[in-house]
């Protein structure tokens, strides 16, 4: 590598670089566990925002029951951790071939609905493992969830938890980058655009559905592990529709169709509802109206917009006009 | 394959909506080479018979056969795998991406690079190199990176042309591609049709219900009435069949 493409690198990803530097630094100028803990938490519901933003900003997929990723790997390893003895390695690895089933099953009725029947049909999905979370409650504690989840040892203490989630997020990060920018990703994008047309031109669009709902199943479900491991206990409403329109308004908020918009969507809400809700009992109402503010004077998020698109997305009513478009079957 | 064998052939296919007969027994048959022109007034299922046989929608009944296989009921990523291409008669593009990445896209479609999902889509500049090269053949050339919204109607037409174009498809079945353009801008967009015809790589299908469009370029018509094939013939005997006239007449048929 000479020194003329390091400076390129650098200088295409300074925002990046700065960011990911000062999430570094940050811990050893202040370190207040209770900063740490809210950073950990944004970091993976990041990803996980990443992650539906693949599907609806890439794919044009819109679901109600991402959910169900984020908690079946809450779940899974919960449940490993409680009845086999599996390294971590091998628990993750077998979350990623559930996640990849339930991304088959979703893309077989993806290829069969669309729109709204599509997102309805991602909620009844969503909703039966909760069903059954909380009918198994011998194994899965039903309402009360699961607490003692595992974790490797090097995660019991919070500094390295704390790099552990920067880490990952990074990763998703960059993988999500070079997948959108690769020629599958240009395809999914091809085939958010205009499906039909895509097929007319021997694109089997079955298979990118399947490949972009299994990345997004994969790294959906990992944050949901990640984040019990994290938090300790997983819990049935990790599988629920409010997890899901969590994930939405970080996506939305932050603006649908780009990569920094979920992530920085995830920290906004996050620290919006924890400054809200310790200060205001009504919080959710203010919560609320900021929400409605931020898609009515910034309805392409705040950072959303690619550019061109995004002049043409502001003639035409912003990101919930797009997605109400995306509704009709 | 010889070049004078069969490309594409239709046996009483049939295509129904509930009562309505879009398609009704149409024996059709296209050698390799040249152009064919369908046409026919509106409502008489031409459109509906470029569905059936590019897979978009399955006939009701009846058989096709593509470069010898029967194909019937196919879905529409193999036989355009299989080579064939086709244009929209409403334009059906990519809207908000660059034209130069509507072509492209549909460039990248015929490799094998589509799960390639690491490397940057540029490095495989192949793709990008023959979209540039086919936006050149439809007259597109300079407009690359507008986006494909704020193109005028007429470079949208060459657009959807050019898509069609970008697999080097052995059939390419072309839907209206003058729909909705002005006189003035009639000639550009049939000498387009004429040079992909001189250039010889494509069988073409031409949908057009304005006949006077056709007889210059055609090799062959076939006229389509009610779903059936009223007559079939040189540009000639078409032009001199007393029962095209009526049809044309009294059939509704408007510009
Ligand atoms: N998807 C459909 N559902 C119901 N009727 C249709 C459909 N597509 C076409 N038709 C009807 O079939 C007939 C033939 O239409 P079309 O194939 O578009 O004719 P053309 O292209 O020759 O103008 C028309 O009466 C049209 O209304
Ligand atoms: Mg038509």
């Amino acid at each position: 590598m000479d020194a003329k493409k390091v400076l390129q690198f650098f200088r295409a990803n300074i925002w990046l670089i700065i960011l990911v530097g000062a999430m570094i630094v940050y811990p050893f100028i202040s370190y207040q566990p209770y900063w740490l803990s809210l950073l950990i938490t944004i970091f993976v519901f990041a990803a996980f925002a990443l992650s539906y933003d693949l599907l609806l900003g890439f794919t044009g997929l819109i679901s109600f029951g991402h959910a169900l990723f984020f908690g079946m790997g809450a779940y899974s390893i919960a449940l490993f951790g409680r009845f086999t003895d599996l390294s971590f390695g091998s628990m993750f690895l077998l979350l990623a071939v559930a996640a990849g089933i339930i991304a088959l099953i979703k893309t077989i009725f993806a290829m069969r609905v669309r729109g709204i029947y599509f997102a309805m049909i991602t909620l009844a999905l969503a909703q039966f493992f909760w069903v059954l979370v909380m009918s198994l409650s011998r194994y899965t504690g039903g309402e009360d969830g699961m607490p003692r989840v595992p974790r490797p040892d090097f995660l019991g203490d919070r500094l390295n938890f704390y790099f552990f989630a920067l880490g990952f997020l990074v990763l998703v990060y960059i993988i999500s980058r070079r997948f959108i920018n690769s020629p599958t990703g240009r395809v999914l994008i091809g085939i958010r655009e205009n499906e039909e047309r895509m097929v007319m031109l021997g694109y089997n669009v079955f298979k990118y559905k399947l490949f972009s709902l299994t990345l997004a199943g994969i790294i959906g479900s990992f944050s949901g592990a990640i984040y019990v491991m994290f938090i300790n206990i997983a819990y049935p409403a990790l599988l629920d529709i409010q997890n899901t329109i969590d994930v939405l308004m970080m996506t939305i908020v932050g603006g649908v169709g780009t990569l920094h918009g979920p992530i920085f969507g995830a920290a906004l809400v996050r620290l919006l509802s924890h400054f809200l809700s310790s200060h205001f009992r009504q919080w959710i109402i203010i919560f609320g109206i900021i929400y409605i503010l931020i898609v009515v004077f910034l309805p392409l998020g705040i950072f959303g917009g690619i550019p061109g698109f995004s002049r043409w997305l502001e003639k035409r009513g912003g990101w919930l006009k797009w997605i109400a478009q995306r509704l009709k079957p | 394959m010889a070049a004078t064998e069969v490309l594409l052939e239709t046996q009483n296919l049939k295509k129904h909506f509930g009562g309505l007969k879009a398609v009704d027994g149409v024996d059709f048959k296209v050698n390799e080479g040249g152009l064919i022109s369908i046409i026919g007034p509106n409502g008489a299922g031409k459109t509906t018979f470029f569905n059936v046989i590019s897979g978009t929608l399955r006939p009701t009944a009846g058989k096709v056969f593509f470069l010898g296989r029967g194909v019937t009921g196919y879905p529409a990523h193999r036989l355009a795998q299989m080579g064939l291409g086709r244009s929209f008669q409403i334009t059906n593009i990519f809207p908000r991406l660059t034209v130069l990445e509507n072509v492209r896209l549909a460039c990248q479609s015929a490799g094998e690079d589509n799960f390639r999902f690491w490397q940057h889509y540029r490095k495989f500049s192949q793709y990008e190199e023959k979209a540039y090269s086919i936006l050149e053949r439809v007259r597109l050339k300079g407009r690359e990176l507008q986006p494909t919204l704020s193109l005028p109607h007429g470079d949208k037409r060459k657009l959807e042309v050019a898509i069609a174009l970008a697999r080097d498809p052995r059939l390419l079945l072309l839907d209206e591609p003058t729909a909705g353009i002005s006189t003035e801008e009639l000639p550009e967009l049939t000498g387009l049709i004429e040079d992909i015809k001189k250039e010889g790589s494509q069988t073409i299908i031409l949908v057009e219900h304005r006949m006077d469009v056709v007889t210059a370029i055609s090799d062959r018509i076939t006229v389509f009435n009610r779903g059936q094939i009223l007559a079939e013939g040189t540009p000639q005997e078409i032009m001199d069949n007393e029962e095209v006239q009526k049809a044309y007449l009294g059939g509704g048929g408007s510009e």
